[in-house]
């Protein structure tokens, strides 16, 4: 039986949603996010397929295929909030298919399979919300730092015919930001806000063409934004969603819109044909 | 660890531009790296060994090490731990550095610079959390200066955030923290040396040989980060500070150069600009990227 994908989400990964701080939008995120673990326990799906800006590679495309992956981590800049403990498996048969199409596509590719590997910090947060529960094995792939946005979809393209190989029903997630411009400063986090109006209004936009299913246009308007402002990893997360979900996507749950330390984070639920 | 020495007035000895490729660490085979290799950038690693011995002769109190892969978005952060222990696995070439780590850490300087960098208008922030795991850049540049570990250290995060306002916006808190820097040392009471953690020209490979020690295959990706790289040397062999800072934006462009995370200037003006040569102890190519292993020693300087 052939593999598919049966949802996508585009959500953020930044350390302060495990915190203990209080702050009214942070904690819209949240909700958002239980709010989405529900619907993804509702499509019943046996894998998650992560992308994360915040696993940077150099040597082309990496992907995990340590069976286990349990540690703790701690963030670089937000160590002062304690620890972030993870545990989860590995789909490494997915995993290892998805490094073998994205280099038939002549794209550099490396399996990683090394104990203590340094989990990013935007794949344990929200697997956190999302897996603490449901604790589906995982395929995640970096995000190649020589990668532009078309090289982005390709890889995504790739992987959704590995999906398609693997059988498996696969729920999808881009760990991303948008707009990216963080205060440099302590700021007390009931009084966040976007860093700039501009900031905000690139943002809307990117999630107004997300509502209408348009994924790769909102993709080429956060490249086209990253000329201008700091956007996380000039969209790429979007490029490979779009490239992933291919011309499945019919429309988006825009379920928190929100900043953190004055970026743009979004929970958005890409809804497709059956969703 | 030299911790009653306040009485007296410390100094910053030595500088070293300290370039981190894991490669390094992964060619010496040290019992610490779990991976193993047949050699490799002996250049760069017997440059190291020239690091080593006058770093033995200036018999240092304390490496203070800033890193670019210890990335801080709020603050210039400071390792205050007494002791820093754990593996730390590189997130770009895990299959070459598995690295167990064990460093002593000089929490009572950590906290004087701390002290020194509000003084000057700066946001510190003291790292207290013993799980932390320290950077590969960090690890890297203290292994290859001081294999034996026997020094305490001082890592010091690189805080991005000014750059956000332009380059000279973020150099300008790099010139301010190394002032900092300085004034905490001399208040110590400690003989120090300082590491910037940078390689020069920074485009690397986006494929490596198998195996990864095929020096055969080693060698600068393009001929203009070779001539940028050896511009800059040559600017530091001579002395030329005012020369090396002015063409630094352009090097940071052209060259994609690691030292814009501003370790070089962290140090260059904790040291206080020093018009003096900088001994080149070698120059060598990892995975494409231009490296050089350069020393101030301030402590002949002030003797000559």
């Amino acid at each position: 039986m052939k593999g598919r994908i049966i949802g996508a989400a585009l959500v953020p990964g930044l350390p302060h949603l495990l915190s203990t701080k209080v702050s009214a939008p942070w904690n819209h995120l949240r909700e958002a996010l239980i709010a989405l673990e529900k619907t993804i326990a509702d499509l019943k799906p046996e894998v998650f397929v992560i992308y994360s800006t915040q696993w940077m590679s150099v040597l082309g495309t990496s992907f995990q295929s340590q069976p286990r992956l349990k540690g703790i981590h701690v963030d670089e800049n937000w160590h002062e909030w304690g620890d972030l403990e993870f545990d989860f498996k590995s789909e490494v048969a997915l995993s290892e298919g998805s490094a073998q199409r994205v280099s038939q596509q002549g794209f550099p590719t490396k399996l990683i399979a090394v104990e203590e590997f340094p989990i990013d910090t935007g794949t344990i947060v929200a697997l956190k919300f999302l897996n603490t529960r449901l604790q589906l094995p995982v395929a995640i792939v970096s995000s190649w730092v020589y990668a532009d946005g078309e090289k982005s979809r390709q890889i995504g393209t790739a992987m959704a015919e590995a999906v398609e190989a693997s059988g498996k029903r696969a729920f999808v997630l881009g760990i991303s930001s948008l707009s990216q411009r963080f205060f440099s400063d302590d700021i007390a986090p009931e009084s966040d806000h976007l860093s700039s109006p501009e900031d905000d209004e690139c943002n809307r936009r990117i999630l107004g063409q997300l509502e209408t299913g348009a994924v790769m246009l909102a993709a080429q308007s956060a490249k086209a934004f990253a000329a201008l402002m700091p956007v996380d990893m000039q969209g790429n997360a979007l490029f490979w969603l779009a490239g992933i979900c291919g011309d499945k996507v019919r429309g988006a749950r825009v379920m928190a819109y929100e900043p953190i330390w004055g970026t743009g984070n979004t929970v958005t639920f890409l809804a497709g044909d059956n969703t | 660890m030299a911790q009653s020495q306040s009485q007296t007035s410390g100094s910053i000895v030595a500088g070293f531009l300290a370039p981190h490729p894991p490669h390094l660490v992964y060619g010496e085979n040290p019992p610490q790296n779990r991976v193993k290799s047949q050699g490799g950038w002996e250049t760069l690693r017997w440059a190291y060994e020239g690091c080593r011995d006058s770093i033995a002769a200036l018999k240092p109190d304390v490496i203070l090490v800033h890193s670019p892969h210890w990335t801080t978005i709020v603050g210039h952060h400071f390792a205050c731990v007494p002791e820093l222990k754990g593996r730390s696995v590189d997130p770009i070439f895990p299959h070459l550095f598995q690295y167990d780590f064990s460093m002593k850490v000089d929490t009572e300087l950590a906290r004087l610079c701390a002290e020194e960098g509000k003084k000057e208008g700066l946001n510190t922030k003291l790292m207290v959390n013993p799980r932390f795991r320290v950077d590969y850049g960090t690890i890297v540049s203290l292994h290859m200066l001081n294999p034996k570990w026997d020094i305490p250290v001082l890592p010091i995060s690189a805080n991005n955030s000014p750059y956000a306002g332009g380059w000279e916006k973020g150099q300008e808190q790099m010139v301010a923290l190394g002032r900092a820097t300085a004034k905490a040392i001399e208040r110590s009471g400690r003989r120090a040396v300082l590491a910037a953690s940078n390689t020069l020209s920074h485009l690397h490979f986006s494929q490596e040989p198998i195996p990864p020690e095929d020096m055969s295959k080693e060698h600068i990706q393009t001929q203009g980060q070779y001539l940028w790289d050896m511009k800059m040397i040559e600017l530091m062999r001579r002395g030329d500070i005012a020369g090396l800072t002015a063409a630094m934006p352009q090097f940071i462009d052209e060259a994609f150069a690691e030292v814009r995370s501003g370790g070089l200037m962290w140090m260059l003006s904790a040291m206080g600009f020093p018009n003096i040569p900088a001994k080149l102890h070698g120059y060598g190519t990892v995975i494409g990227t231009g490296n050089a292993v350069m020393e101030w020693n301030l402590d002949s300087g002030r003797r000559a």
